[in-house]
């Protein structure tokens, strides 16, 4: 087995894994040989460096951080890596535009089965919407009381999520979610899967 | 004879002594754990009720069957060891079929000299099915002791004799006596402050060797003033980085019934402080507090269970660096630790190595190890800590997916 098809997974979150799961199981030629689950991106950012050098080292690492409210991918770049490090090919740093919610919301349907909404009430242009994860707690208020609880943080809490925010979602992203139709509707998605199958290609 | 007599009393004041490798067969959840390698700091990983506490008794029993039987009364000796573990049938693997031997070998080292001891014993087979040993070895730089070398035609001839063994029985391990010591000197703590902070209502009932440190105090108690005096100065100053509020550390027996007590000072709003017995202290204060003495307490092998515990994330981070400088101090800096952890931070000192770490994984054959595969070398060499390489693979699979009712 090739070192370079193994592919080291990390993610902001469980969601941002299950993303990632998603774009790497598309390619046959790949696998994931371990995931991390960062929480939050600090420890990611912390790590960007020795990402770096592992995928200099012949580990291709794919990385799914959020923008959150940098004006662009360049700006993350740098910040994370310093200016004068090159990025190394296999160092797949792959961004969620705003969010993870956001690749969630390019393919609504799933998420309006769950919630029992018509796919109208959902944003025609998840490009455009600012801030992701508080669009899909909005309209998850409308979810019946079961589904509400879950991903709802308490009333008054400072928490940004209900506990049981990333067991309801990672398994919608896992099996209902349709790739192919979220990445025609989100640019940042269309761009990482065309990493990952440049990725497959050079590891076929 | 006297040449060798000679040898092993430098083996024993020699505070080099390391046991480099050890193997276990049937060993509770080991069928076969051949040759894992021990250096002096070693860490022992794995998930949650793999056998890392396990492994730490299989160390712990060649203590309890070395102890001198006459220091306390039913100290010592292979049946008394097996008996405090509840039976052979509790300690046996449970995967081990066929083949129902339990077997412990531990090789030692110090600059001079390499041993091998083996112990190997299972039930008779009949009549009570008494638990008897089916080898016991000693092996010094290569050649196998003559005087120990069982079973013996002795021992054939009256099976008695292989109900305890030479180990135990000073009068049969005078060739090997360094060896009897240094199993018998083996430290283990897991501190469980709430048995310190209410050892009055809890009652005087205490575990042999107190494991879990109830009788953490009547040890300081016990210990020659100047000795202890020093101590707790330099626990004093310890603790003084890591507990800001903390001022002074004292000892001092209660004025009316005698028990002992640890004192200490906190700042206060009062210019002269307040000051707290251990029952008033947090629980983290009493574990580094019970870690530090035991790091300056005797030369011998010390076993660490989770040190990790009840202390801050940042302390965590220092604790290898903490025992190697209270070691460093002391009297024995090369005493060897084996600790076990499920701490990253604790891994994440970069001068902790993946040969140091012991990864126990478990499997339909029991528990074995895992060591590090060559993606996880590559990820030490692209920066990262032994324990960011290492720990996270250890999540049990499907953790991912936790929760108790479907969608």
């Amino acid at each position: 087995m090739k070192l370079g098809n193994q592919i080291y997974l990390a993610a902001e979150d469980s969601l941002g894994l299950a993303f990632g799961r998603r774009l790497i199981n598309e390619h046959a030629a790949l696998q994931i040989w371990r995931e991390f689950d960062g929480g939050g991106c600090g420890r990611l950012k912390n790590n960007a460096v020795n990402y770096n050098k592992m995928a200099q080292n012949g580990l291709p690492v794919l990385i799914l951080t959020d923008l959150d409210f940098r004006p662009c991918c360049q700006e993350l770049f740098d910040e994370w890596l310093g200016e004068d490090r090159e990025r190394h090919s296999d160092f797949l740093l792959r961004i969620c535009v705003r969010e993870a919610e956001f690749w969630l919301l390019a393919n609504p349907f799933p998420l309006a089965k769950l919630f029992r909404l018509p796919v109208s009430k959902f944003p025609v242009q998840p490009d455009s919407v600012i801030d992701p994860k508080t669009e899909l707690l909005k309209l998850a208020l409308k979810a019946p009381p079961r589904i509400r609880k879950a991903l709802l943080p308490h009333h008054g809490s400072t928490a940004k999520v209900g506990i049981e925010y990333n067991d309801i979602l990672c398994p919608l992203v896992a099996s209902q979610w349709d790739i192919e139709e979220a990445s025609r509707r989100s640019p940042s998605l269309k761009k990482a899967r065309i990493r990952i199958q440049n990725l497959a290609l050079k590891y076929k | 004879m006297q040449k060798r007599f000679a040898i092993g009393m430098l083996f024993v004041n020699n505070p080099d002594v390391n046991i480099v490798k050890i193997s276990l067969k049937n060993w509770r959840n080991f069928k076969h754990l051949q040759n894992v390698h021990l250096h002096r700091r070693s860490y022992v990983i794995g998930a949650n009720a793999v056998g890392k506490s396990n492994f730490l008794d299989a160390l712990r029993f060649l203590r309890d069957v070395a102890a001198p039987a006459g220091a306390k009364p039913g100290a010592g000796g292979l049946q008394e060891a097996i008996n405090r573990r509840e039976g052979l049938a509790k300690l046996r693997c449970l995967n081990a079929q066929k083949d129902t031997e339990v077997k412990i070998e531990v090789t030692l080292q110090n600059t001079d000299d390499v041993w091998i001891y083996s112990l190997g014993f299972k039930g008779e087979g009949r009549g009570n099915n008494r638990i008897v040993i089916s080898e016991e070895k000693v092996t010094k730089n290569g050649e196998v002791l003559p005087e120990c070398q069982r079973p013996d035609k002795q021992d054939l001839a009256d099976t008695d004799r292989l109900t305890t063994t030479y180990l135990e029985n000073p009068n049969a391990n005078k060739s090997f006596r360094p060896l009897a010591h240094y199993f018998a000197a083996i430290t283990y703590l897991h501190l469980v402050p709430q048995l310190l902070k209410h050892a009055d209502e809890l009652g005087g009932n205490r575990l042999q060797r107190d494991p879990f440190g109830q009788g953490f105090l009547q040890r300081i108690a016990e210990t020659a003033t100047p000795t202890r005096n020093a101590r707790l100065n330099r626990i004093q100053k310890a603790l003084d980085k890591v507990v800001p509020q903390f001022q002074e550390l004292t000892f001092e027996p209660d004025s009316i019934t005698g028990a002992p007590h640890l004192k200490a000072k906190f700042k206060h709003w009062r210019e002269s402080g307040a000051w707290q017995r251990e029952s008033q202290f947090s629980d983290g204060t009493l574990r580094l507090i019970g870690l530090l003495w035991s790091l300056m307490e005797g030369d011998s092998l010390l076993l660490l269970e989770e040190p990790e515990l009840s202390l801050n994330l940042e302390i965590v981070k220092k604790l290898p660096k903490l025992i190697h400088l209270v070691l460093k101090s002391g009297k024995y800096p090369d005493r060897q630790v084996i600790l076990t952890t499920h701490s990253e931070p604790l891994l994440s000192d970069l001068s902790v190595g993946l040969e140091s770490i012991i990864r126990f994984v478990n499997t339909d054959d029991g528990t074995v190890i895992e060591p590090a595969t060559d993606k996880e070398r590559l990820m030490l060499k692209s920066g990262f800590s032994a324990g960011q390489v290492l720990l996270p693979a250890l999540c049990p699979p499907g953790l991912e997916q936790l929760s108790l009712a479907g969608v």
